[in-house]
């Protein structure tokens, strides 16, 4: 299975109601970056909300650049972030010693796609 | 109508590590974290460590300056990648280099002996893996120095390791049998720098059944487990003060959650690691042209030929001038490479490559005009300048010979995987 | 949990604590911001007392302390193994820079080893002057038993929240081969004489120590050095299971929380006294025990 488009918009979007995040976000001052491959999809997650399809003008703190599979893979659990790096699954642009700041942001992301692809399903 | 030589897959800027333009900076300005643990780092080779060099590069090849890297540990160097959270520097390649051209400008040995037990730790550090970084960070903290290592090396296999091109056939002779719970791991590994006085170190074995560089795989193995030998040092012609050990591994059984990047991951994880390291070695490499360049510089303004300084001989001058030239350009290569590390993960593989080719050739060739600078004093060790020309052959030893790190560069030139 | 899954967590228990086992902390007296070092005592065969503000002391030597705590505490069964692992936790979690808490430490200078530990919690900054106030955040004790303390406790003068302490994690280093009882009992003095002289130091005054005990450990070493306490009856004091701490309240018997008047001017100069007085005797035990005597600790009794 891969992250399609529509699957990751959705995903995204339903993280806006999670105010706890986009306050992490805010205080931490992080934006992220997907630009997911096969076909090209943009979406940026920041404290400010989402948006799609349009690269930010001031950049984002780290911009992931992955394919839909393996977007699936690291939002399901199925494959680490660091190994998908290894195995050049992944490029991350953006201050690396900050993704340990996404400890605690990336499993809510999972979750959130999680229950996205459960009702999709 | 095609010309004559077709690229057949042109590799675009981005492949070769470059990041968008905004996030480059137009020139090389050290953030204030970093130049104030440049500051340090110089402070602590000049009044640390310059006074011991000679006594340590004298020394039996075994011997081991504890004290030097105790009051380095005090600096905090041997925990200068671990996150603050966790009670390290925080400190990212870049930091590193600059640290690391410090002490090589003074002893490349010394350098060595620090940039190699940081190297030790990024198996665990960017594993990302919390139950290893719990295990395995926390020794670092407390006031006793202690030393972690990297051991790949083995007597048929090392730089092959790091050729891309080389991974349906590239592989260790060290094998690893999974048995219940644990990993049994038997093999030799030569020239292990801080094999000898490592508390733990990241070993590369291939998994049996698994040949070729899909079964390699790193494992975290502390060094006082049953069936680990530290073997004899190697008696080298430089970087005598740091040791380069051989470690027997004999049955030796380590829990399965001891591995890093999991089951066949050790050749992502050690292209990913050579890839952000070879900017660091590459500031060894400059520490240490620069090293014999100060020699030579103080010497060819003091030294009078012919009613003149020497440095106001022409072709001194000349020699002078490259030699600094080549010492700039190399910082800069590598400053630009330690930040593309900071800021890219996999770090890219072409910046890194190019860096440390360049330095390490450059060390030899500005020792050896260093040491010629000085006539016969250049050839006795009490000058220090023959340390710097022994020490300028080892960096391109290590992370890749110029031969791997041509065959980097141009994979990444023409596409290849990087 | 399957066999391998117990396994992995018992190597992880057992790494961590062997970790903090071999840590060595030699540099921490030096290292602590002197505003913030409220005693500091270094003695002929090595060993080191201290008591410091939280703040005044460098994050990796607080890692080392916290990992002290959590290495002590897990070999005791106090905190749970299983979140331990699951959140892959080598120190105490802890409140960053901000806690208030005053650290006591003695140590062995030579291995840099903590040998025995106690730590004094006070309430954070803005809390409510009136320790009645219901929108006083609760001691760490009150919030296991469920209580407001001072709802049951009477004292004969009034107390403000900032003068109310408690007195958590006493604990000391696995025992080592070769120690013996007249050594364990002088760091335990030792360790009483920089507790009580640190206490003397804390601003405002701290007229009251509150805490938590099992009655015929920790209460009743508290009466050794403190004359009223008074101990709660009938609380069931307990964290929740997803508290690291939580087997504090399953592993011991039965838990109770007290409060206990502080002893201030020359009440503390005396015990302080009597203190320097028995390390000094001859016969410690008989130092210790006449030391204890002079103080007459009286232990009340309150059912809620």
């Amino acid at each position: 299975m891969t992250a399609n488009a529509t699957l990751l918009q959705q995903t995204l979007t339903a993280l806006l109601d999670d105010a706890e995040l986009t306050a992490i976000l805010k205080e931490r001052g992080l934006s992220l970056l997907f630009v997911q491959r096969d076909p090209e999809t943009v979406a940026l997650l920041s404290g400010d909300g989402v948006t799609f399809d349009e690269f930010p003008q001031d950049g984002a703190t780290l911009r992931f650049e992955l394919s839909g599979d393996t977007l699936h893979k690291l939002l399901t659990g199925q494959l680490s972030l660091p190994r998908a790096a290894a195995a050049r699954l992944l490029t991350v642009k953006g201050p690396v010693t900050r993704l340990r700041q996404l400890g605690d942001v990336l499993p809510r992301v999972g979750a959130a796609y999680a229950a996205v692809a459960r009702q999709a399903a | 109508m095609t010309t004559a030589f077709e690229l057949k897959n042109p590799a675009t800027l981005s492949d070769l590590g470059a990041l968008s333009a905004a996030a480059m900076p137009s020139f090389f300005q050290l953030p204030p974290d970093v130049e104030q643990l440049r500051d340090e780092a110089r402070e602590f080779a000049e009044t640390v460590v310059k006074p011991r060099r000679l006594a340590n590069d004298l020394a039996p090849h075994d011997e081991f300056d504890w004290e030097i890297v105790r009051k380095g540990h005090e600096l905090g160097l041997l925990r200068l990648t671990i996150p603050k959270e966790l009670g390290g520097r925080g400190v990212g390649t870049l930091g590193v280099a600059v640290v690391l051209e410090e002490l090589a400008a003074v002893c490349a040995s010394t350098a060595l002996i620090f940039g190699a037990s940081l190297l030790g730790q990024t198996s665990v550090l960017t594993s990302g893996d919390p139950h290893l970084q719990a295990r395995f960070l926390p020794q670092f903290l407390g006031d006793e120095p202690v030393l972690a290592c990297n051991a790949i090396t083995e007597e048929v296999a090392g730089c092959d390791l790091l050729i891309p091109d080389n991974s349906p056939v590239a592989q260790e002779v060290m094998t690893a049998r999974r048995d219940g719970d644990e990993y049994v791991l038997n093999g030799i590994k030569r020239f292990i720098t801080n094999g000898k006085v490592a508390e733990w170190a990241t070993v590369f074995a291939n998994l049996e059944g698994h040949p070729g560089a899909d079964g390699l795989t790193a494992f975290i193995v502390p060094l006082d487990t049953p069936g680990v030998t530290r073997g004899p040092v190697a008696d080298k012609m430089g970087y005598r003060a740091c040791l380069g050990t051989t470690l027997l591994f004999e049955d030796v059984r380590v829990p399965v959650e001891n591995i890093a990047f999991g089951e066949g991951g050790g050749w992502g994880f050690l292209t990913m690691q050579s890839n952000q390291a070879r900017s660091t070695v590459a500031a060894i490499s400059v520490g240490v042209a620069r090293g014999a360049f100060e020699i030579a510089h103080r010497y060819a303004g003091e030294r009078v030929q012919g009613g003149l300084p020497l440095y106001q001989h022409q072709f001194t001058a000349r020699k002078l001038a490259e030699m600094t030239a080549k010492i700039d350009a190399a910082r800069l290569l590598y400053l630009q490479a330690a930040y593309q590390a900071d800021n890219m993960l996999p770090a890219p593989t072409y910046g890194p490559a190019v860096a440390k080719l360049f330095a390490d050739r450059i060390a030899i060739e500005v020792a050896e005009e260093s040491m010629s600078i000085l006539g016969a004093r250049g050839y006795c060790r009490d000058y220090d300048v023959e340390k710097f020309v022994r020490e300028s052959f080892g960096a391109r030893i290590y992370e890749g010979t110029p031969e791997v790190l041509a065959l980097a560069v141009t994979n990444a030139l023409y596409g290849h995987r990087a | 949990m399957n066999g391998t899954q117990t396994a992995v967590q018992d190597r992880f228990v057992a790494d961590v604590r062997a970790v903090h086992d071999r840590m060595n902390l030699r540099g921490l007296a030096a290292a602590v911001r002197p505003d913030d070092l409220l005693y500091l005592a270094r003695r002929q065969d090595g060993l080191v007392v201290l008591a410091a503000r939280h703040q005044g002391i460098p994050h990796r030597y607080l890692l080392g302390i916290y990992g002290f705590r959590l290495a002590q505490y897990l070999r005791l069964g106090f905190a749970s193994e299983e979140l331990a692992y699951r959140r892959a936790l080598f120190t105490e979690p802890h409140g960053g820079t901000a806690a208030n808490e005053v650290h006591v430490l003695a140590m062995d200078e030579r291995s840099g080893a903590i040998l025995r530990y106690v730590s004094l919690v006070g309430a954070p900054d803005g809390a409510p002057q009136d320790p009645r106030d219901a929108a006083r955040p609760p001691f760490p004790c009150e919030q296991a038993h469920r209580v407001n303390l001072f709802d049951h406790v009477e004292f004969d003068e009034p107390v403000a929240t900032r003068e109310i302490w408690e007195v958590k994690r006493l604990v000391h280093r696995t025992p080592q081969a070769g120690d013996d009882g007249a050594t364990r009992l002088r760091v335990t003095l030792e360790l009483m004489l920089g507790f009580y002289t640190a206490l003397g130091r804390i601003r405002p005054a701290v007229k009251v120590l509150v805490g938590d005990g099992e009655e015929g450990v920790a209460i009743q070493r508290t009466l050794r050095s403190l004359r009223e306490i008074t101990v709660l009856e009938g609380t069931t004091p307990s964290l929740p299971d997803d508290d690291l701490m939580f087997p504090l309240y399953t592993a011991r018997e039965v838990v109770k929380a007290f409060a206990a008047r502080a002893p201030q001017g020359a009440e503390l100069d005396r015990l302080t006294d009597r203190l320097t007085e028995a390390l000094a005797h001859e016969d410690l035990l008989h130092g210790f025990r006449s030391m204890v005597g002079s103080v007459g600790g009286q232990l009340r009794r309150v059912a809620i």
